[in-house]
């Protein structure tokens, strides 16, 4: 065996540099490390796998209930519930919303039920109450004339109940809204047995003033309305406050404002909103009307310009948004917790490993090769941690959006588990894509600075007997 | 005299290792130790070197500057003539690498690895291919007697063979020097016997310079030369053949034993008194 140097009398020069081993070598020998030590890297892990156990789950969640509202017959629907909802916290000056909702029965097929069924958890979150099925037209005018706190301020009627176009409900409805309730009918006209128009007979029964009526899927005006157009208000601070007493205000400062989208979809469906625009004067009626197409679905009334609507609007939009904020804020906080609690695994095995870094380290490993070691370690646990985290957090939510989602029709006993018809697929393999990657990367930036503590040991360490 | 080479070189015998009035100094908090109080030596290409010594004499310290585990305080060390102290990062790294090979009481052995891959783990940061240092790997363990064993892990190892695949890893890119501390610190009678045994094969059949840092009595007579280090300084270099070693004693003293000779080497200064090891 030659001698590699010493001995010779030449004046070469005799130190070399060490090279800088190839990204394959490191992942080698961590590769082999995690399988060795699996019950320390699972420990490790685990920190990940919850943080985005529970990132995933909230996500999930959030997915499934957008998924369960966003069916086609409820996007429009929502803003113009809360345009309702909230045009009568807005005129009824702080009294408490109660909302009757009427629905047409029986229903067809799982898409109606599902757009009730969001539609009833909708109203639940803002304290409403839920008529289950389209009464009698007995039952409702005794609903609509009822006295104190069982008597809605707001009516809903989704799929045009029949019960709507029975002769004395729409003297009922007229007392209704002129005693200062909110009237929101939502439907398909010439669907079903309704002919063209039968919405419109309804409408005569309502006050004159900016009453528009329909026929054949046209917006005619009614040449008995008002006059039509903006009434600006020039005391209209429309401030953005959206409490109670802010409502009052607004509503005694609003007057005669009247407000209504010049646009309006040529689909069949239909829809208005009447609402009292003043508590001081019923009798001068507000419309508030949406447009559809591609305003559809979204929170801004883009298509109503009236400032009120826009505030309406925003006020149903900013609500959510607090939600979400609180959401993120959750996670992100417990995203951090799992990141200090990994570089603590971490540190805790850089401690424990110091025999086997120093001999590394007296072998010609270079800093930047431990450094790599431990970060490719770190980022292959971030991995697992990751899908495993992904997996369990899907899960979690999807059993509970399964449970959630179930509609049982009364009736029928037919049992509708929507959460499986609407499995949001693509969503979420992206949300899977997106909590893998904040996975790793986590696991990355918690490994750095045990890293380089590593990379900082003296090889001298590996000599130590104790530990 | 040196180990015999067996390779063809120059006849003039080559200084692998030399330090020039090395000090260290730690500082403990307010306390400053003087591990090292300036020692001056040299060790020849191919020489078997003990360094010996009590605990807190020194030796270790001495033994980490020489293996450039540590930089002096002040004075120089040089390995190949090349001062320790200037040399950056990478020519270490490059220095541990491929010159010298080091041997450890406790093996450290990489334990996820089985023996040919800790034996092949520095000809991997020398650059050889896989191919190469498995051939390599391969031979160096059944020069060792380790042969059927190469795909074990350590903890299938008992200490004697784990120190063996030590050897063989140390042996790994053809270095120079060995360094070895107390290698056979946590052996029996009859391993540590074999390890020092295959020491000194390396040492005569390759011309490997061996320097280590015992308390192993057994290591005497394989060695060239005893340093011993007392208190920080040299306190005595001693040649086997001027070493009188009996059963149980040295230097023919009724006590016998290392105590003697070290208690031989003079009264304690300034009131230290290390008690003597083994």
């Amino acid at each position: 065996m030659q001698q590699t140097a010493g001995g010779s009398a030449r004046q070469e020069r005799k130190i070399g540099r060490q090279i800088v081993l190839p990204f394959s070598k490191a992942f080698e020998i961590a590769w082999k490390g995690i399988r060795i030590r699996i019950w320390r890297s699972l420990i490790t892990m685990s920190g990940i796998v919850l943080a985005i156990a529970f990132l995933m789950s909230v996500w999930t969640s959030g997915v499934f209930d957008r998924t369960m509202r966003n069916v086609p017959e409820s996007n429009e629907l929502y803003p113009l519930v809360q345009g309702a909802l909230a045009a009568q916290a807005i005129a009824g000056g702080g009294a408490r919303i109660r909302c009757a909702v009427l629905e047409q029965r029986p229903s067809a097929d799982a898409a109606s039920v599902q757009a009730g069924e969001s539609i009833r958890r909708f109203l639940e979150s803002q304290e409403a109450f839920w008529v289950e099925r389209a009464p009698e037209a007995d039952s409702l005018i005794e609903l609509l004339r009822a006295e104190g706190e069982t008597r809605p301020n707001v009516l809903i009627a989704v799929g045009l109940p029949g019960t709507l176009f029975e002769p004395n409900v729409a003297g009922a409805l007229e007392s209704f809204v002129l005693g200062g309730g909110s009237l929101l009918v939502y439907g398909t006209e010439g669907a079903g047995a309704r002919e063209p128009g039968a919405l419109a007979n309804i409408l005569p029964a309502l006050p004159a003033t900016g009453t528009f009526s329909v026929s054949g899927g046209d917006i005619v005006r009614d040449p008995k309305a008002a006059q039509v157009g903006w009434q600006s208000h020039p005391a209209a601070e429309f401030s953005e406050t959206t409490g109670n007493a802010g409502a009052q205000e607004l509503a005694t400062s609003a007057g005669h404002a009247v407000a209504w989208s010049q646009k309006f979809g040529t689909g069949t469906v239909t829809w208005y909103v009447a609402a009292p625009s003043s508590a001081e004067d019923p009798n001068v009626i507000s419309w508030f009307v949406r447009g559809q197409g591609a305003d559809a679905g979204s929170e801004t009334a883009s298509g109503a310009s009236s400032p009120l609507a826009r505030l309406i609007a925003r006020a149903a939009g900013a609500s959510n948004a607090r939600r979400d904020m609180r959401g993120v804020w959750l996670v992100t906080l417990s995203l951090m917790v799992s990141v200090v609690g990994i570089t603590n695994a971490m540190l805790m095995s850089v401690t424990e490993r110091f025999r086997e870094i120093g001999t590394m380290k007296c072998l010609g490993a270079l800093d930047k090769f431990v450094v790599k070691l431990f970060l490719i370690e770190s980022s292959l646990q971030g991995v697992a941690g990751s899908l495993a985290g992904a997996i369990i957090g899907f899960l979690l939510a999807f059993v509970r959006a399964l449970f959630t989602f179930h509609v049982k029709d009364l009736e029928t006993g037919k049992s509708y588990w929507l959460a499986l018809r609407f499995l949001p697929v693509l969503s979420l393999l992206e949300w899977v894509a997106v909590a893998l990657a904040v996975g790793i990367v986590l696991s990355i930036v918690a490994a750095i600075y045990p890293a380089i503590r590593a990379a900082r040991m003296e090889p001298v360490q590996a000599m130590r007997v104790e530990a | 005299m040196a180990g015999t080479q067996t390779v063809e070189r120059d006849t003039e015998l080559q200084t692998v290792v030399r330090t020039k009035d090395v000090k260290r100094v730690y500082r403990m908090g307010k306390v400053e130790v003087h591990a090292l109080k300036g020692i001056t030596l040299d060790i020849r290409t191919g020489e078997y070197v003990s360094i010996m010594g009590p605990s807190g004499s020194g030796k270790t310290t001495l033994f980490n500057m020489i293996g450039a585990l540590d930089k002096p305080t002040s004075g120089q060390v040089y390995i190949d003539e090349v001062d320790v102290a200037q040399l950056d990062a990478y020519e270490l790294a490059w220095l541990r690498c491929r010159k010298i090979g080091y041997i450890f009481q406790t093996f450290n052995l990489i334990p996820v690895m089985s023996a040919l891959e800790n034996v092949t783990l520095p000809m991997t940061f020398a650059g050889l291919t896989t191919d190469e240092a498995r051939d390599k790997g391969m031979d160096l363990l059944d020069q060792v007697g380790l042969a059927e064993r190469y795909d074990h892990k350590p903890f299938e190892l008992s200490g004697g063979q784990q120190q063996r695949v030590a050897i063989a890893r140390a042996m790994a890119n053809s270095p120079s020097i060995i360094l070895a501390d107390e290698p056979t610190g946590n052996l029996d009678l009859a391993t540590g016997k074999e390890i020092i045994q295959i020491l000194g094969e390396m040492n005569k059949h390759q011309g490997v310079t061996i320097i280590t840092a015992t308390h192993d009595i057994k290591m005497l007579s394989a060695s060239d030369r005893i340093i011993w280090v007392r208190d920080g300084r040299l306190a005595k270099i001693e040649r086997r053949e001027d070493l009188d070693i009996q059963i149980g004693s040295i230097g023919g003293d009724a006590e016998g034993g290392v105590e003697a000779t070290l208690r031989g080497m003079g009264e304690p200064e300034e009131g230290e008194a290390p008690p003597p090891e083994k």
